[in-house]
């Protein structure tokens, strides 16, 4: 068995580090003028050079040339820290989540004071550093703080937050990154050289995105495709097979799918894709980064061949009409939806049956707020809204109807403009006649919606905004009317000569759907409703005696009645 | 020579791969690529991960390359083999202590073949610490050491863990291949070809199904629970039924298991009367106490499959209301075809897909260990 490339190739110098310059820049620097810190954490996403860099730091430490950026490589130490070596007994590497217990931190700690045996330093390689528990982190806080002149410590995590902040704030922090596609393309060439096995052109990048600029992932993803070269090397076909990336006809068949809203094509597609041995995940995957393509060429049009560099042109034209086709903001919500079917598709579900889910889910539009669909269902299907909601018809034919046929209306499936309008709904308890659709409309719930029917005039006429919007309430509701209390007579009788209540009238309709005359009384009772939307008017409510509240606001029933004694 | 990979279904890419990598492991001058010394396998249950992957060790260990014949790989196949390290539960997690442990004995050279391979199966569920204390063995193991572990997805283990090993990706079967392997055994056609659709390319479930008539009677069964529920009575007599088979067969499957277990510890510990050897309770108590993760996790694994059962049968209703009438073929139960027309022409696409996202949204309570009664409860409620 060969070693792993990952392994075969680690670096022992800090020159060979890629992409990290911003880490070992300074610290050859500081190897160089011998400015030594006593911690260090190097922290970053996996297979970036951290656990290589920590033992090049002390290969360099302890060199017999040292502190040296450059390890002479002839001596002992060099000999025995080099990739791959036997080791030396002064550098000691813990694996932090398997000696992440206090005893542990504890037999450090009495160690870490004897001398060491043959180098300059003795230190300390703590690598998954995040996996110290608390108790050990804070049995090293105080070696770590002030460690004895021979002692170094190298914390490598790749959570450093997880890392308790006491320990952070004794280390010189070096974040790794992240490497760049362009440097870890030219290190990938490289290896393919050292190894002798010619790659066609266009793998290198697979290999690149496949990875995520991490170059361990590379590399293992690289030995893979090495393992299974020919004759004539890696070629493309093979890379993409082995990859499992997904066809770009299936992606084109599918995305086409899509602008046409053509669920069969999608589902046979799919089909398709599983039937041929594609991974469902992979395929999303690839999805989604078409999608993503789609998005980039709808928003930048001419430029997009400066951002999507690796698409050669006639695909690019292909991708164009295809966002043409769609249009940004469908694609912008498939990207959404298949991003968070990503998330679902582990575990132990078939794979299968949630990439249909996902495509179902893009295609119909209507199942995104669900909670709220999912409500008027139900409203719908016990007819348990008291008050009726007509169609928005009516607001559009003239308003002349003396009576609405309740029934009718109900019955009627909801139409869409009602979505807008979820308070409505929401502010329709069921009441006791709910099983029959003819019930009575609920005054309550007008009442609460009595703010929105003012703003509704106050858009109409402010003549009209201004005589109601302080001083009235409405009174009652039946089959024919809807009454109105105004506080003063004056007040009344312009109501009536401006001719308001038709306003009013088509108010209610538009606020409420409900299509009623408008009768209009004194009543000098009424408060300014201004509370009316949270709390039920409370001198209305004062009016009506003891039974009559119970009976309108809780359905109770008179059984029998008792004098006072 | 391979012949212990012929039992994989429909995975000629991977085999291919597993071949070769045999090849170079055999060939102490290989210096290609060919063989590394950890792998991820992924596919979806069913695929067969873990064969492949106790295949992959016998074909290391024996001599012949795999032959499926000879002791090494018997043993190997069985998970007996000294040089396999076996790592599986029937818990709900791999814990840290037993990561710990098995990292020492993964160091060791090989007793009687040439490589030591450690096996785990259920990768996916170490606990989070288990997994980091693996990332340095898998890095950098003994010379002779290859790991081998299995998981749902790649997401369902640390990027870190991904980042270390080779991945190989086991296609989901085909329900024609998995309905040929099932007449290879003797079960009629018609038969076969219904579990293998029923089953999604579920090897293992599709042979229970297959042979199983009873197994069959409770799918369907399961099946036409949400079909029964016209208001909120039936909806939560629905979720107890559902609920109580999940219980009674996890309580039917410990009834067998459980005592004997505790039985034969309890002798091992000496116990005569009533008095065990010291420490003995306390092994009995972790026995008790692995046997009760158990039973929940087989609950839950019921209700999962049965869940996602009750999902295919509105994947279909979804399809068929896409308006396609070439995918009749792909239609999961078709021995519900009638029910599925009826209720394909009976609501919308959008209700449809409102109760598959109901059930995947239980699923997921469950897995976040909600009481199985009321999450069930709310499901039915939903499907209503």
């Amino acid at each position: 068995m060969s070693l792993a490339l990952y392994r075969k190739y680690r670096p022992s110098t800090f020159s060979e580090v890629i992409g990290q310059e911003h880490v070992t820049e300074p610290l050859s620097n500081a190897l160089t003028s011998g400015k030594i810190h006593h911690a260090y954490l190097f922290s970053g996403p996996r297979g970036c050079g951290k656990t290589s860099s920590a033992r090049i730091m002390a290969r360099s430490l302890n060199c017999e040339q040292g502190p040296t950026p450059n390890p002479c490589g002839v001596c002992q130490s060099c000999k025995d820290l080099v990739a791959n070596g036997p080791g030396s007994i002064d550098v000691i590497e813990l694996d932090a989540a398997t000696h992440g217990l206090v005893d542990d931190a504890r037999e450090l700690r009495d160690k870490a004071f004897f001398a060491p045996v043959s180098s300059k330093y003795k230190i300390y390689i703590i690598d998954e550093a995040h996996q110290l528990g608390p108790g050990a982190a804070n049995a090293l806080l105080k070696v770590v703080e002030e460690p004895p002149p021979h002692v170094l410590f190298i914390f490598a995590t790749t959570e450093p937050d997880k890392l308790i902040s006491t320990i952070r704030s004794r280390t010189h922090h070096y974040p790794f990154r992240l490497v760049p596609p362009g440097i870890l393309a030219a290190h990938l060439e490289k290896i393919c050289n050292a190894e002798g096995i010619k790659v066609a052109k266009g793998v290198i990048p697979l290999v690149v995105r496949s990875s995520g600029g991490s170059v361990r992932d590379a590399l293992s993803v690289l030995g893979q495709l090495l393992a299974g070269a020919g004759k004539d090397g890696v070629t493309y076909e093979i890379a993409i097979q082995l990859l499992g990336y997904t066809d770009g006809a299936l992606l084109d068949e599918a995305i086409d799918a899509l602008a046409a809203r053509d669920a069969a094509t999608l589902y046979k597609t799919i089909d398709r894709v599983i039937e041929s041995g594609h991974d469902p995940r992979r395929f999303t995957q690839d999805f989604l980064e078409r999608l993503r393509d789609l998005i980039i060429v709808g928003a930048v049009d001419d430029d997009a061949s400066h951002i999507l560099r690796e698409i050669p042109a006639d695909q690019l034209q292909r991708l164009r009409s295809q966002a043409n086709l769609i249009g940004t903001a469908t694609v912008i919500r498939a990207a959404d939806i298949v991003a968070e079917g990503l998330t679902q598709m582990r575990g132990a579900t078939a794979p299968r049956l949630m990439l249909e889910l996902i495509c179902g889910r893009i295609l119909l539009p209507d199942s995104d707020d669900l909670g709220l669909l999912s409500r008027i269902e139900r409203l719908e299907r016990t007819g348990s809204i008291s008050l009726p909601i007509s169609a928005p018809a009516p607001v559009s034919a003239a308003p002349t109807k003396e009576k609405v046929v309740v029934e009718a209306v109900t019955a009627e499936p909801i139409a869409e403009p009602i979505l807008e309008r979820p308070a409505l709904v929401r502010a329709a308890p069921p009441t006791p006649s709910a099983t029959k659709p003819t019930g009575p409309v609920d005054i309550a719930a007008l009442r609460r919606l009595w703010p929105d029917v003012i703003e509704n005039v106050k858009k109409r006429r402010r003549l009209t905004w201004s005589l109601l919007s302080a001083s009235a309430q409405v009174l009652a509701v039946d089959e024919t009317a809807i009454t109105i209390g105004i506080v003063n007579a004056g007040a009344r009788d312009s109501f009536i000569r401006s001719g308001s209540d038709e306003i009013l009238r088509a108010a209610f309709v538009d606020v409420t759907g409900l299509d009623r005359k408008i009768e209009c009384l004194v009543d000098s009772t009424v408060n300014a409703p201004v509370s009316a939307r949270t709390v039920e008017d409370p001198t209305d409510a004062d009016q009506l005696s003891g039974t009559e509240l119970l009976m309108r606001e809780l359905g109770a029933k008179v059984i029998k009645e008792f004098t006072k004694e | 020579m391979y012949e212990v990979f012929d039992h994989l279904i429909d995975q000629d890419q991977v085999v291919g791969i597993l071949k070769e990598a045999t090849a170079a492991a055999k060939d102490s001058t290989d210096e290609s690529q060919a063989m590394t010394h950890a792998w991820l396998f992924t596919g979806p249950p069913g695929s067969g991960r873990s064969n492949a992957a106790m295949a992959f060790a016998a074909a290391l260990l024996c001599p012949n390359s795999g032959c499926s014949n000879c002791n090494h790989c018997t043993t190997a196949l069985a998970g007996t083999h000294a040089d396999v390290e076996l790592i599986r539960t029937e818990g709900l997690s791999i814990k840290i202590e037993e990561v710990r442990e098995l990292i020492g004995r993964a160091s060791w050279s090989p007793s009687v073949a040439n490589y030591r391979v450690v096996v785990i199966e259920d990768a996916d569920r170490l606990t989070e610490s288990a997994a980091n204390a693996l990332l340095k063995a898998i890095e950098e193991p003994g010379l002779r050491t290859v790991w081998l572990l299995c998981a749902p997805t790649l997401t369902d283990v640390l990027p870190t863990i991904r980042s270390r090993t080779r991945n190989l990706i086991l296609r989901t079967p085909s329900a024609s291949a998995v309905a040929k392997l099932l007449e290879s055994e003797l079960i009629s056609p018609s038969i076969a070809n219904f579990a293998a659709r029923a089953s999604q390319g579920h090897v293992g479930r599709a042979r229970h199904l297959a042979s199983d008539v009873a197994a069959r009677d409770r799918r369907t069964a399961i099946l036409k629970l949400p079909l029964a529920i016209s208001d909120l009575s039936s909806a939560f007599k629905a979720a107890q039924l559902l609920v109580e088979a999940a219980k009674k067969e996890a309580e039917a499957e410990a009834s067998t298991r459980d005592d004997k277990e505790l039985q034969n510890l309890k002798e091992a510990w000496g116990q005569q009367g009533s008095k065990l050897a010291q420490g003995g309770s306390k092994v009995v108590k972790e026995l008790e106490k692995e046997q009760k993760s158990r039973s929940t996790r087989m609950v839950r694994d019921y209700l999962d499959r049965a869940l996602l059962d009750i999902a295919t049968f509105y994947r279909d209703v979804l399809l068929a209301q896409s308006g396609t009438t070439e995918l009749s073929d792909a239609i999961i139960n078709s021995d519900l075809e009638f029910e599925i027309q009826k209720l394909s022409a009976t609501s919308t696409p959008e209700q449809t897909l409102r109760k598959i996202e109901a059930i995947m949204k239980t699923r997921a309570n469950l897995a976040r260990n909600a009481n199985p009664l009321l999450a069930v409860e709310a499901l039915m409620v939903s499907l209503r």
